[in-house]
């Protein structure tokens, strides 16, 4: 087994900070995130035994998500202290991720004004098969 | 057309050196970060828009539907719940594994990896059960919206917890004849895996509320 004992000579290269205090630091912090999050879910679990009108339901848990997703980002994936490359990468991702939830929506909405009461996942009656053709009838097949 | 060049034939050129891409362990000065970070984001910028593109079906699908079930009407809330907490306490098993090889402690970065390894094989057991519940009672994708925007975006996460966890076996595996071989490289290793695995359990928490509680 190989064990390394940190030591200043061995320290890691990565733009963190690894000294065995920055560290311990940042374990207590991982832990206080883990809590906050498992607190969090059992809000959401709760809040939703209350079988809420949907739009209040939406609301609650999309905040509540929103809350923890932000916990997971800043302090696990450790963007509170990310390069700035990173945000650049991002922010261009947000971006094009709200255009893909917007777009189809907003046509949605187009289409409810073209043609009221119209519904997506409604099954369609089965086509109508055309009546045969007197030349295909003539023709043998 | 190929066009075939053989870089041993020209003089002064070294085939190896033409091809090899280095592996920088160190952050770089323009960018601020090491090559694995920066290509593990984009590659995780890609995975948002892939997800995205079912967040906003099931979005487009549900707001035009008359009728749609309310999740906790059809899915399995105490198994998706179990599911959740195991999924956020495998994120901090995984960053507890790399704060410990930054510490210098492979035993105990090991033990780490090894519980999410565990969580992850625990997340997959209990959808596999889910799942079986739902075939029993003949809830298949051809069932109505619902079940299959339910089955593809759950089978796609759960395919990305099956990918995680190949790349969590292999690191435990080679972990010691990395860590002896280059310390900083190995730490990178499961420093961007762990940011994979955080961006799964990030897609689980909005997932879960959608699917099951709305």
């Amino acid at each position: 087994m190989t064990e390394h004992a940190a030591h200043p000579e061995e320290q890691l290269h990565d733009g963190h900070d690894n000294s065995p205090e920055a560290v311990k630091r940042e374990i207590r912090k991982y832990l206080y995130v883990f809590y906050a999050l498992a607190v969090l879910t059992g809000v959401t679990v709760w809040v939703s035994t209350f079988h809420l009108p949907i739009h209040t339901a939406v609301i609650i848990a999309l905040i509540v998500a929103g809350v923890k997703g932000s916990l997971v980002a800043a302090f696990f994936m450790h963007l509170i202290s990310e390069r700035k490359l990173i945000f650049a990468v991002l922010l261009l991702t947000v971006f094009f991720f709200g255009m893909l939830i917007w777009a189809p929506w907003h046509h949605k909405y187009d289409a409810e004004r073209e043609w009221p009461g119209y519904d997506l996942n409604a099954k369609k009656p089965a086509a109508a098969t055309p009546a045969p053709s007197p030349a295909e009838h003539s023709s043998g097949h | 057309m190929t066009a075939h060049v053989d870089l041993h034939a020209v003089p002064g050129h070294d085939a190896h050196h033409e091809i090899e891409i280095p592996y920088t362990v160190h952050p770089r000065p323009d960018t601020g970060v090491y090559n694995g970070k920066l290509g593990i984001w984009l590659f995780l910028a890609s995975e948002v828009m892939l997800f995205g593109a079912l967040f906003s079906t099931l979005i487009l699908l549900r707001t035009s539907s008359n009728h749609w079930p309310r999740g906790w009407e059809e899915l399995n809330i105490p198994l998706a719940t179990l599911n959740t907490f195991i999924l956020i306490g495998s994120s901090v098993t995984v960053i507890l594994a790399w704060a410990n090889l930054r510490l210098g402690q492979l035993k105990k970065a090991k033990i780490f990896l090894a519980l999410t390894l565990l969580c992850g094989l625990g997340f997959m057991i209990i959808k596999s059960i889910e799942y079986a519940s739902k075939f029993q009672h003949h809830h298949y994708p051809s069932t109505n919206n619902f079940f299959a925007t339910y089955f593809v975006m759950t089978g796609l996460h759960g395919l990305h917890v099956l990918g995680g966890m190949i790349v969590f076996a292999y690191l435990l595996l080679t972990a010691d004849k990395w860590y002896a071989k280059h310390r900083d490289q190995f730490t990178n290793r499961v420093e961007v895996t762990g940011l994979y695995w955080h961006f799964v359990d990030l897609v689980w928490i909005f997932l879960f509320p959608t699917l099951y509680l709305l």
